[in-house]
């Protein structure tokens, strides 16, 4: 062989080595970016979320549609850690109270925002959904006032309706369902004939055991297990509020954490609403009987309140109960009096 | 051969250059982005302040904008530093690291820390001013001022 066709097989073999070279300095490059693209999307979305959230925190009684890039946002509690997580970014949300699902799929973002009035503004709670999840209020009695109220009250933008009868439910393939039991016995919690072909984790619902004024009483959260629905673990409603939390979080542990965080929070709104009391019972010698009247109710919501945020749910409802009655009976007679005598309100 | 090297070598350089004054670009662009993420924190922070239910007045169990009760802020600062740190911890989480006074102005008075966290060094250090009125719930009297709400990076 001459020499020249040696250079010219070497020429070949050193073209081929440095083109491969560059080729996979290239697409490193362009994997990098992609990576790092995705993460900035997430972590843009993720600070996006927590303007959204912060807003929803000061503003109340509004619904809105939020356009986000189709990543997908996950939500979910370990160990009352509350997080979301968009596009590999994780991040938690700590002292806020944000009701949503698993997973909210979809380049939409449906945000509700209430005041949790118990019976003084304690703080907002967000609802989040995706309008794809498909939420479905079963009134089996057709009777049922809460179940009217609640379909009333939800966001327009939701993708909701109210049935009696389960079987005339047809399977619409969204990505997640939710069904919302009022006043049903176990035995009648049963999975729709059409929605048996829906993925267990896709599929849950909850039983909502609540009477008028729809303050307090009970849920039960199910999961989907093949062709039949497991009850999770019951837990309490304060507020109809907790009541709509309740449907739009399809776990469990979510909704009690969620509940801890707002029960710690009236704990402190009370130890500031106690203090202002003594102030006043001081200060206003002319109502101060009335102030005096409202010591103890205060003391027993600082009281359960305490408890109920490390705690939750409790054994037994009496606790819940001894809120109620401390917050929405005496507290607030106490308050009407105050009003009616022209004297600084306690709240 | 030693012309084909010679051109690679170019190429590199400036492929080299090239990635170079790239990432200067992403860099720019990432300060930006932080500069940007910590004005937005800052008027986070003045939300949340200036909303506070723990705070703010309320009439018949109805709330009102930018409006503060004295006798709320008094009883939110001593718990601030009374209690056995719980309620801190809970309102640093709220808060991050920033400083938040209300000066009443009108008729001249004090000012009342709300909220202040030690900060070695500040950097990024941010203002945000918001008028409020001020409301003596004893006297049923307003008085002018301002929340002062200073964030850190």
């Amino acid at each position: 062989m001459k020499k020249a066709d040696i250079e010219l097989q070497f020429n070949w073999i050193f073209v081929l080595i440095v083109g491969t070279v560059i080729l996979a300095f290239f697409i490193g490059v362009v994997m990098k970016q992609k990576g790092f693209a995705e993460q900035k999307t997430g972590v843009q979305l993720s600070a996006d979320l927590e303007t959204i959230t912060t807003g929803a925190e000061v503003s109340k009684g509004t619904a809105q549609i939020i356009k986000v890039p189709q990543l997908g946002i996950e939500f979910r509690s370990e160990d009352c850690l509350r997080r979301y997580s968009i596009g590999g970014g994780t991040k938690q949300y700590r002292e806020k109270i944000i009701f949503a699902p698993g997973l909210i799929k979809g380049n939409e973002i449906l945000a509700w925002t209430m005041d949790w009035n118990v019976p003084y503004r304690v703080t907002n709670f967000l609802f989040l959904t995706s309008p794809q999840m498909r939420y479905i209020l079963i009134d089996l009695s057709g009777a049922n006032e809460l179940a009217f109220q609640v379909n009333k009250s939800l966001p327009n933008e939701m993708y909701r309706e109210l049935v009696t009868n389960p079987n005339s439910i047809i399977n619409n393939r969204n990505y997640k369902v939710r069904l919302a039991y009022f006043s049903a016995l176990p035995s009648q919690i049963v999975v729709p004939d059409e929605l048996q072909s829906v993925n267990d984790k896709d599929l849950t619902a909850v039983n909502i055991v609540s009477s008028t004024p729809y303050k307090t009483g009970t849920l039960t959260f199910y999961e989907k297990k093949g062709s039949s629905f497991q009850p999770v673990g019951q837990t309490y409603i304060l507020g109809i509020l907790s009541i709509y939390g309740a449907i739009f979080t399809d776990d469990y542990e979510m909704y009690n954490c969620n509940m801890k965080e707002a029960f710690k929070k009236m704990n402190f709104v009370t130890t500031i609403i106690q203090n202002r009391t003594n102030v006043l019972y001081n200060d206003v010698a002319i109502c101060m009987d009335e102030y005096y009247l409202s010591f103890m109710p205060l003391q027993t919501i600082a009281a359960e309140s305490s408890i109920l945020m490390s705690i939750f749910p409790v054994s037994s409802q009496a606790r819940v109960d001894s809120l109620y009655n401390a917050a929405f009976v005496e507290l607030e007679s106490s308050n009407r009096n105050l009003q009616l005598q022209s004297c600084p309100e306690l709240y | 051969m030693g012309e084909t090297i010679a051109i690679l070598i170019i190429f590199f350089f400036l492929v080299i250059f090239g990635f170079g004054f790239y990432v200067r670009v992403q860099q720019s662009g990432f300060q930006r982005q932080k500069l940007e993420g910590t004005n937005l924190r800052a008027i986070q922070v003045a939300q949340k302040a200036s909303f506070l239910p723990e705070l703010q007045c309320s009439f018949k169990n109805v709330q009102v904008d930018d409006c503060i009760d004295l006798i709320k802020l008094d009883a939110f600062g001593r718990s601030l530093s009374n209690s056995d740190g719980s309620f801190y911890q809970y309102y640093s989480t709220v808060f991050g690291k920033s400083d938040i006074r209300v000066q009443m102005v009108y008729p001249p008075g004090p000012t009342y820390i709300v909220y202040t966290t030690e900060v070695t060094k500040p950097e990024n250090n941010l203002s945000t001013f918001v008028p409020v009125a001020l409301y003596n719930a004893t006297s049923k009297s307003y008085s002018f001022g301002i929340l002062s709400v200073n964030t850190y990076e």
